[in-house]
């Protein structure tokens, strides 16, 4: 279990590894997502809903291409 | 005509504020945080928190027939808090008080969460203390519960709370000046950096640490309502509970390693021969004992053993030393008696705390803070002067500044303990010398009490400040 959990997020934090910092701008969104998967089976249930697509599209799998991978909305 | 203040440092919630009159301490509330309060104080575990002496006792203040009307009429209600007898600031604590305020955030937070509160932020300076017991006392901070939203206050208690403690518990690095250095805590990515990949093995670092350093970086220039969008997805507060409860486990397992060796040394550090050791005790509890005293500071405390003679007789000691080594176990020992009247802090005599935050008001350097009516300063001076260079005279002087009556100890340069720090150094200390010493002390106080110990090298002075 804390291993597929591993695995999942670094999958998605590697794609986003090469962001810059604009922390200054809003130094809490961040923190509010990570309360998802720290938020124990439930919490990980909403963070794969939300970000399903994006690790879907990893693989090329799903309803069509990624958008570009700055967008960082989370989908609905 | 009444007098009040309005405490400089307290503008950062704009709902409340807190002002001091003859002495109280009280708050004025606006209206959404009187709904607040209200809501708290028919809250079962705010009632069982106050008697247990964990949060600060708080009231509706009744009588404000004295308070200006230009106070009271700004705002919905006034509370009233009882004051803490000394104030200190985070990075004065030893990790075992740090981490003892950390576990009381979490506690509250998750005794609040039961009841449909929330405490939304976790800045450690919302703790004081009162002897060896963490108080919480930014009553505000408890507000309703809103459903489906995150906890703000988790990336704060990381910051101010989980790094330091991880500082210190993973990289024996002592947090105390980074915590002085920035006040809002140490921010996530630059702790991220600090890791080395044996520490993201360790509990709390890749979800805390790593995690937490990416996604603030990714999310840092987000266009998108992250908050409506985790609500919108069902985010629940049994999260924040999941999540609470595993840090207060995880906090719980920190511990300073430290060798034990280190600390055994220190019984036997002090280089007295036992007579010498009982007369210096001697001297002190009779000096103790000519009055009652309000407020003792000892500087230089090290292990406490003349706090605890000071406290025999006092209202309240704080105890101070620049080795939080030494703190860290007088914290354990104390709170082991369940010690309510000595305040052990991490301080360096030579580099006091200053004044600190927004218009270097917010936090407030150590002389501010009290007026104490006696100072201990044994087996001190000789560190001043010869170790961190600061002129003697100057020193002295210092001390007049700070309070009515003195206690200090005078080693002279024939002594081990002194050879020992000049030692590969030129002797540059003209003025570390016994007549030009109790010279300056005379320029200021009067000498009541002088004694020399057995030894020789070492004596003490009991004295008043010159009216």
């Amino acid at each position: 279990m804390k291993t597929l959990l591993f695995c999942i997020v670094m999958l998605y934090v590697s794609l986003f590894y090469a962001s810059e910092s604009h922390a200054y701008l809003d130094p809490g969104s961040g923190s509010m997502v990570l309360q998802l998967l720290l938020g124990g089976l439930a919490g990980l249930a909403v963070f794969l809903k939300l970000f399903w697509r994006k690790l879907t599209g990893l693989f090329g799998l799903g309803k069509g291409k990624n958008n570009s991978s700055g967008r960082d909305t989370a989908d609905r | 005509m009444t007098h009040h203040a309005i405490e400089p440092g307290s503008f950062r919630d704009r709902k409340s504020r807190v002002f001091y009159h003859d002495g109280a301490v009280l708050r004025g509330l606006g209206k959404d945080a009187l709904e607040a309060w209200e809501m708290l104080s028919s809250a079962k575990f705010f009632s069982r928190y106050m008697a247990e002496g964990y949060v600060i006792p708080t009231r509706r203040a009744e009588d404000l027939s004295q308070v200006d009307s230009a106070i009271t009429d700004e705002w919905a209600a006034v509370l009233e808090h009882k004051a803490v007898p000394f104030i200190s600031y985070p990075y004065e604590w030893c990790f075992g008080m740090l981490k003892d305020a950390a576990l009381l955030q979490l506690e509250l937070l998750l005794a609040a969460l039961e009841e449909d509160m929330i405490l939304k932020d976790s800045s450690a300076f919302n703790f004081q203390w009162i002897g060896t017991k963490p108080v919480f006392i930014d009553i505000p901070s408890f507000e309703k519960l809103n459903e489906g939203e995150p906890w703000a206050g988790y990336r704060q208690f990381c910051q101010m709370f989980l790094y330091p403690l991880f500082l210190q518990a993973y990289k024996n690095i002592p947090f105390q000046n980074w915590l002085r250095g920035n006040i809002d805590g140490i921010d996530p990515e630059h702790f991220s950096n600090l890791m080395s990949l044996r520490d993201f093995l360790r509990p709390g670092v890749f979800m805390h640490v790593y995690l937490q350093a990416k996604l603030q970086a990714k999310y840092g220039s987000t266009q998108a309502d992250i908050k409506g969008g985790l609500r919108r997805s069902g985010f629940h507060n049994a999260m924040i509970k999941a999540n609470a409860t595993r840090l207060q486990a995880l906090v719980r397992r920190l511990n300073w390693q430290r060798s034990s060796s280190e600390w055994s040394d220190y019984a036997k550090t002090h280089s007295y021969t036992d007579t010498d050791f009982q007369r210096k005790e001697a001297f002190v509890r009779e000096a103790v004992r000519l009055q009652r005293w309000g407020l003792v500071w000892d500087l230089g405390c090290n292990v406490g053993a003349f706090s605890r003679i000071a406290a025999e007789n006092a209202d309240y000691v704080v105890a101070m030393d620049a080795d939080h080594l030494a703190i860290e176990h007088l914290y354990h020992a104390l709170k082991a008696e369940g010690n309510s009247s000595i305040l052990p802090l991490v301080m360096n005599v030579a580099d006091p705390s200053p004044n600190l935050g927004w218009k270097g008001t917010e936090r407030k350097a150590l002389p501010l803070r009290g007026n104490p009516d006696l100072l201990l300063c044994l087996a001190l001076i000789h560190h001043i002067v010869i170790s961190a260079n600061i002129p003697l005279g100057d020193f002295v002087e210092w001390l007049s500044s700070l309070g009515q009556s003195l206690i200090i100890e005078f080693i002279t340069k024939e002594d081990r303990m002194v050879k020992t720090l000049l030692r590969n150094k030129e002797d540059i200390y003209r003025d570390y010398e016994q007549g030009y010493f109790e010279q300056c002390l005379s320029r200021a106080y009067e000498i009541k009490h002088r004694e020399r110990l057995d030894s020789g090298t070492r004596f003490l002075y009991f004295a008043r400040k010159r009216t």
